[in-house]
């Protein structure tokens, strides 16, 4: 008798409805978000992966559609979104958030606070800066090679942080880590468009998206963008390049190589003003378009230094961009913090501006060519010989 | 006491029955004095009556001695196995309807019972609802003396008791409770007993009756008693200390007490090399927690906590499930009903149509479904993989008491999502701890912890020297040699 | 009743009891308060509690067939004996009423948002009451299997963690003195030894080879330690200081870096299954307490009503009794834990110094 109370008691939950359920097909996967500025308000625009089946296209994947929204803050925008859209929004796949740069150059811990706050958000999903060109136009580029469209944007990052060592793809906890840490700043990489499209070209443009430079914070405001090769000195710094590809020059011609497993350390010395980068790695030969014998040890000895000089050129690069910004992403102020802290405690609040120019930095590059591909020789030595 | 004059009894024993037709009664006339034999032809070999009794009382009819004291002599030296004397009316029709011949003489107040049964049932066969690939493939049938037989030429140790019982008013069923003494627990041995002796039932036909009487204390769905048609299984259970409860009429005998390790393993595991066999049983624990728990974690996950599920799979189900009017659990509901009408329909059909529903069922639950909008195709998977590992066990009362949990897990994750099946999950498990028979809790050996040699994983043959320590004190297998 | 319990299940409850407070009261204070250092904390904190846990060991041993409320009543006589149960059975129902309020906040934080409490509320009454109608023996074995799911659970979170931790957080060593650290342990030891003394309602005589009782308690004890210690170096060295000082509920979001084969990303939700069912465990057997206790001051032989009434009226009071989250965090670590060493340890001191005195008359 007790027991039948019991579920009868528990029955009536089912018959109030259910608070927190949510069917699928009554949901709008959101799976990317523009934030841009237009008139002293933020206007976000979402994209949504999983509207109805688009019978006109051939293939039968889910057409994606775009919705904007203005507001104050973040969640007001959203909310102005809501009124517009026939589903509920779920943020809890949110892979990629665009932020255009005239926005970040103003700030952007207003809209860091909701996204942290909100339990439903996935808290890794990429942040990128929409260099020069308006977020929303990002957004709506599709590419034709993916299968549900709205993952184009995820994609690139990841595998060109991968293969090009151009730009890292930045989690939004390792944004966050950053800035709120002790001596250091953060970074975020940055996409362009290099095509001209109007508001209402829909259509498909094919590789209009392209990675572009990394930009740098001081506290939570964009200060600045790195050249391409200092960009590739901070990835490298980072460790967070899986490969990248290399060009040497040597007698009549250039040698491609491909670097693989970079790792770099930093060590702090006891006198406070030095700092030793060691970075090692091995490079594997693609392409060599010169006569070079490359058998002879001279010689590769010779291409080692060559790929090690040009390493330490991004590095020494990199370093000294980011001091005349001002800004200090390589954690050289956490390394101070971490073993030094009395003395950091003293310098904290003029670390950025006056004692992070003056330190020195020995780079110390170390490079082993281990592998020439599948032929031993190179074609031009051959003919050369004939 | 049976009545002097030999015309009354036979006038009693067929009053009694209402002057049924397969009554047989013959009166001998020996210089005066007069034998009669009443016999059920429905349950009695003729052949026997007359190999035996008719040609023994034609070659000594004129011997001197038999005839003076007629009713000792007879009980002396019938050339018969068995023979015994009835005293009252009750036990006369007893025998009688146990295929037995009553023989009567005049002037004597008890009467000669001899063994004349017939063989009504079909001989030892293949076990038809477990089959094996490898291994004895005898079965227990009906008759119950086969039964111990087969049990007897397996076990030739004289501490092999057999006890026998008899229950029901009406059928008088014989159920015999066989077990080793020096292993098994001469507590639970008593506690049977008293058990089947408090049963007051009208009728016993099959063991089924008897489990539910044995098992009366505690309310689940899960069996606390094996039931199996095969002899080996029987066997194996008697040398690890368990009780067998052998039931006159039914080839399904009860092995008691059963733990819920029994219900994972089947006998033939013990036949195969112990390495092979433990990834076949990763396979059965894994498919009882499928069988269980995938509905409501589908349930769950699709409708509370959609971020586990990866980005392109749910994109994929959001888009296959326009058009789909019911919630999610209600699919899911219909579905484990229509499969549920199908296993049972597809056991009562006879083997000539079979192939039709066969067809029909699988339209029904497959493309149809879902072009008719009714279901999405994600979830005729999922409720085909459940159903298809519930079938994986041999026992079918385990498979039927799993279906209950089933429903209840996805009630509760369509409420509350992950939470709603946490708190199902250890309610489950509560349940599962709670039961116990005679002390021996039912999820020994894995709630109290003892390292046995055969609990999920088989240790090979050669290592397995200790038997479940719960169960029984005699630990050792090999009884005087210390093997620890 | 002899011989109804296995020295492991003695583990496991151990186990729960330590880890019950983790999530909600310790790993967002300690780490508040003591930043990168806090993962000194649970080792200095075993080393203290060591001598705690051996004096709860003593008690238990002052007569191996009763527990601890009939040990009161023995040595305090009837009076005095009932007024000390009562006044820990209140203090037990203190305890449980926190941990009730923390649990219901977690759930409602992390999986459903817009749930109200009572359902919530509604919904883990059921196993609580299902369990206690089984009595301590499947109190007892259900631990067990608990135990292996939930450490499991822990295994699978350790692994999925262990590439990502980078040591270098740990550092600077002592950066906030050492006042930080002292006051991070005062709370880890009050939350986390100090309930161990829930075990001592089990009598020793009913284990079934108590011989090995003692020792095996504090070697359980200190193995238990080293996983508390373990998870907290593991949150500091994969999230840094700054982000688990930001996050309410810290270890819930480590998880959430866990990826496997690279399809199987966001699992946090199944992983912190294990704590709740730690905090779920202990109201089961804080509640398995007060009822104890209840029946002796009463003389009551059954316990079925009770076994109704006090998980409900547990639930209600926690659910409504802090009426926001700060006013909860300065209850919490500013108040509660010297009334747990007032309630714990002084008064388990006196009823052993007490017993000493009874004996040696």
């Amino acid at each position: 008798m007790k027991h039948k109370i019991i579920i009868i008691i528990l029955m009536l939950f089912l018959v109030t409805g259910c608070w927190d359920y949510n069917e699928l097909n009554k949901l709008a996967i959101v799976t990317g978000m523009a934030i841009d500025k237009e008139d002293d308000q933020l206007k976000v625009s979402i994209l949504i992966s999983n509207s109805k089946k688009n019978e006109s296209i051939n293939n039968e994947e889910a057409d994606t559609v775009i919705y904007t929204g203005k507001g104050d803050s973040l969640p007001e925008a959203l909310k102005e979104i809501s009124l517009t859209s026939p589903k509920k929004l779920y943020l809890g796949h949110l892979s990629v958030i665009i932020v255009s740069d005239v926005l970040a150059k103003e700030g952007l811990s207003n809209i860091s606070d909701y996204l942290l706050r909100e339990p439903e958000t996935i808290k890794s999903f990429y942040m990128i800066l929409s260099k020069d060109t308006k977020a929303h136009d990002i957004l709506s580029i599709l590419s034709p090679l993916e299968d549900f469209p709205s993952q184009t944007i995820y994609k690139n990052i990841t595998t060109s942080s991968d293969s090009t060592g151009l730009s890292l793809a930045v989690p939004y906890t390792d944004f966050i880590i950053d800035m709120l840490a002790t001596g250091k700043n953060s970074i975020l990489p940055s996409i362009v468009a290099n095509k001209n499209i109007s508001d209402d070209d829909k259509d498909i443009k094919s590789s209009s998206l392209k990675i572009s430079n990394i930009g740098v914070f001081k506290n939570d405001k964009l200060v600045g963008y790195l050249s391409n090769k200092a960009s590739r000195g901070v990835s490298i710094l980072k460790k967070s390049v899986n490969q990248m590809s290399l060009e040497v020059s040597c007698n009549g011609g250039k040698v491609v190589t491909n670097i693989k497993s970079l790792n770099s350390k930093l060590k702090i010395k006891k006198d406070k003003k030095n700092i030793d980068i060691n970075v090692t790695g091995t490079a594997y030969l693609k392409n060599a378009s010169c006569n070079l014998d490359l058998n002879d040890t001279n010689n590769i000895n010779k291409l080692e230094r060559k790929i090690e000089d040009s390493l330490k050129m991004m590095i020494l690069n990199s370093i000294s961009e980011t001091k005349k910004l001002k800004s200090d992403v390589l954690g050289y102020g956490e390394l101070m913090y971490k073993y030094n802290y009395e003395y950091f405690n003293k310098v904290k609040n003029s670390w950025d501006d006056k004692i992070y120019p003056t330190i020195n930095s020995n780079v110390n590059v170390n490079i082993k060519l281990i592998s020439n591909g599948s032929i031993d020789k190179t074609i031009k030595e051959v003919i050369s010989e004939k | 006491m049976l009545d002097k004059n030999i015309d009354d009894i036979i006038k009693y024993i067929t009053n009694l029955n209402g002057n049924s037709t397969d009554i047989v009664n013959r009166i001998i006339t020996i210089k005066k004095k007069r034998i009669c034999y009443i016999y059920l032809e429905s349950v009695s070999s003729d052949d026997k009556i007359s190999d035996f009794f008719m040609k023994y009382i034609s070659n000594n009819i004129c011997n001197k001695i038999m005839l003076n004291n007629l009713f000792n002599e007879l009980k002396n030296t019938i050339p018969n196995s068995h023979i015994t004397t009835c005293n009252t009316y009750d036990e006369v029709f007893y025998k009688l309807a146990s295929g037995y011949t009553c023989i009567f003489v005049d002037n004597e107040t008890k009467a000669i019972a001899i063994e004349t049964r017939t063989t009504l049932d079909r001989g030892v066969s293949e076990a038809t609802s477990e089959a094996i690939v490898r291994g004895p493939k005898d079965s227990f049938t009906e008759n119950h003396q086969k039964n111990l037989g087969l049990i007897r030429k397996r076990i030739k140790d004289p501490n092999l008791f057999f006890k026998d019982l008899t229950v029901g008013r009406r059928t008088k069923t014989k159920v015999t409770i066989t077990y080793i003494n020096d292993i098994c627990n001469e507590q639970m041995i008593k506690k049977i007993e008293k058990q089947l002796n408090e049963i007051d039932i009208d009728g016993i036909l099959d063991s089924g009756y008897i489990r539910e009487f044995l098992t009366k204390g505690e309310k689940t769905t899960f069996p606390r008693l094996i039931s199996s048609e095969r002899p080996d299984l029987a066997c194996i259970s008697l040398l690890e200390g368990k009780a067998v409860l052998l039931v006159e009429n039914t080839p399904f005998c009860l092995i008691i007490p059963g733990l819920f390790i029994d219900f994972l393993h089947s006998p033939e595991d013990n036949y195969q090399k112990a390495v092979n066999i433990n990834l076949t049983r990763i396979l059965r624990l894994l498919s009882f927690f499928i069988t269980i728990l995938l509905p409501g974690l589908y349930v769950a996950l699709t409708t509370f906590n959609q971020e586990i599920i990866p980005d392109e799979l749910l994109i994929s189900l959001a888009v296959q499930r326009d058009g789909v009017p019911f919630p999610t659990f209600i699919e899911m509901l219909i579905m484990i009903i229509s499969f549920e009408i199908l296993r049972e329909s597809d056991i009562r059909i006879p083997n000539a149509s079979g192939a039709a529903i066969g067809i029909v069922g699988a339209l029904v639950l497959g493309d149809a479904a879902v072009t008719a909008g009714i279901v999405s195709p994600i979830v005729i998977i999922i409720i085909g993989l459940t159903s298809i590992s519930g079938l994986l066990f041999t026992d079918i009362d385990f498979v039927n008491g799993l279906r209950w949990w089933r429903i209840i897990f996805l009630f509760a994750s369509a409420l509350l999502g992950i939470i709603g099946f946490l708190a199902c999950l250890l309610i489950f498990i509560t349940k599962l701890c709670s039961l116990e028979y005679d002390g021996i809790p039912y999820l020994t050996p894995l709630s109290p912890y003892y390292k046995h040699d055969d609990a999920i994983l088989r240790k090979p043959r050669f290592k397995m020297f200790k038997r479940l320590s719960n169960l029984t004190k005699n630990h050792n297998r090999l009884g005087d040699k210390n093997e620890t | 009743m002899k011989n109804k319990f296995e020295l492991f299940e003695i583990n496991s409850i151990i186990y729960f009891i330590m880890r019950a407070s983790f999530i909600g009261i310790i790993i967002n204070n300690i780490v508040d308060i003591a930043k990168n250092d806090s993962y000194l904390c649970p080792i200095l904190g075993t080393i203290i509690g060591i001598i705690i846990v051996i004096l709860y060991v003593k008690i238990a041993n002052i007569d191996k067939d009763k527990n601890i409320n009939e040990n009161i009543l023995a040595i305090f006589g009837n009076n005095v004996g009932k007024f000390i149960i009562i006044l820990l059975s209140l203090f037990m129902m203190s305890l449980g009423v926190i941990l009730t309020y923390n649990i219901i906040n977690f759930i409602i934080s992390e999986y459903l948002y817009l749930t109200p409490n009572y359902a919530i509320m509604a919904v883990l009454i059921v196993p609580i009451i299902y369990l206690l109608k089984g009595g301590i023996k499947v109190i007892g074995r259900v631990s067990i299997i608990l135990f292996f799911t939930t450490f499991i659970l822990y295994i699978l979170s350790i692994f999925g963690l262990f590439g990502q931790m980078d040591f270098d957080k740990l550092l600077p060593f002592m950066a906030n003195g050492i006042n930080p650290i002292i006051k991070g342990t005062l709370i880890y030891t009050a939350y986390t030894v100090l309930p161990i003394f829930l075990i001592t309602i089990i009598p020793k005589g009913s284990i079934k080879n108590y011989g090995d009782y003692d020792k095996k308690v504090i070697k359980y004890y200190l193995l238990l330690s080293m996983i508390q210690v373990i998870s907290e170096i593991i949150l500091i060295t994969v999230l840094g200081p700054d982000l688990a000082t930001l996050y309410k509920y810290p270890s819930y979001h480590m998880l959430s870096k866990i990826t496997i084969g690279g399809f199987i990303k966001r699992i946090e939700s199944l992983l912190a299954i294990q704590w709740i069912i730690c905090i779920y465990f202990m109201l089961v057997f804080i509640n398995y307490y007060i009822i104890d206790s209840l029946k002796h001051v009463f003389n009551v032989k059954s316990s079925k009503y009770l076994n109704y009434v006090i998980p409900i009226i547990m639930l209600i009071i926690g659910n409504s009794i802090f009426k926001n989250n700060a006013s909860s965090l300065t209850f919490e670590i500013d108040f509660y834990p010297y009334l747990l060493f007032v309630f714990l340890l002084i008064i388990p001191l006196i009823i052993y110094l007490f017993s000493l005195k009874k004996k040696t008359r």
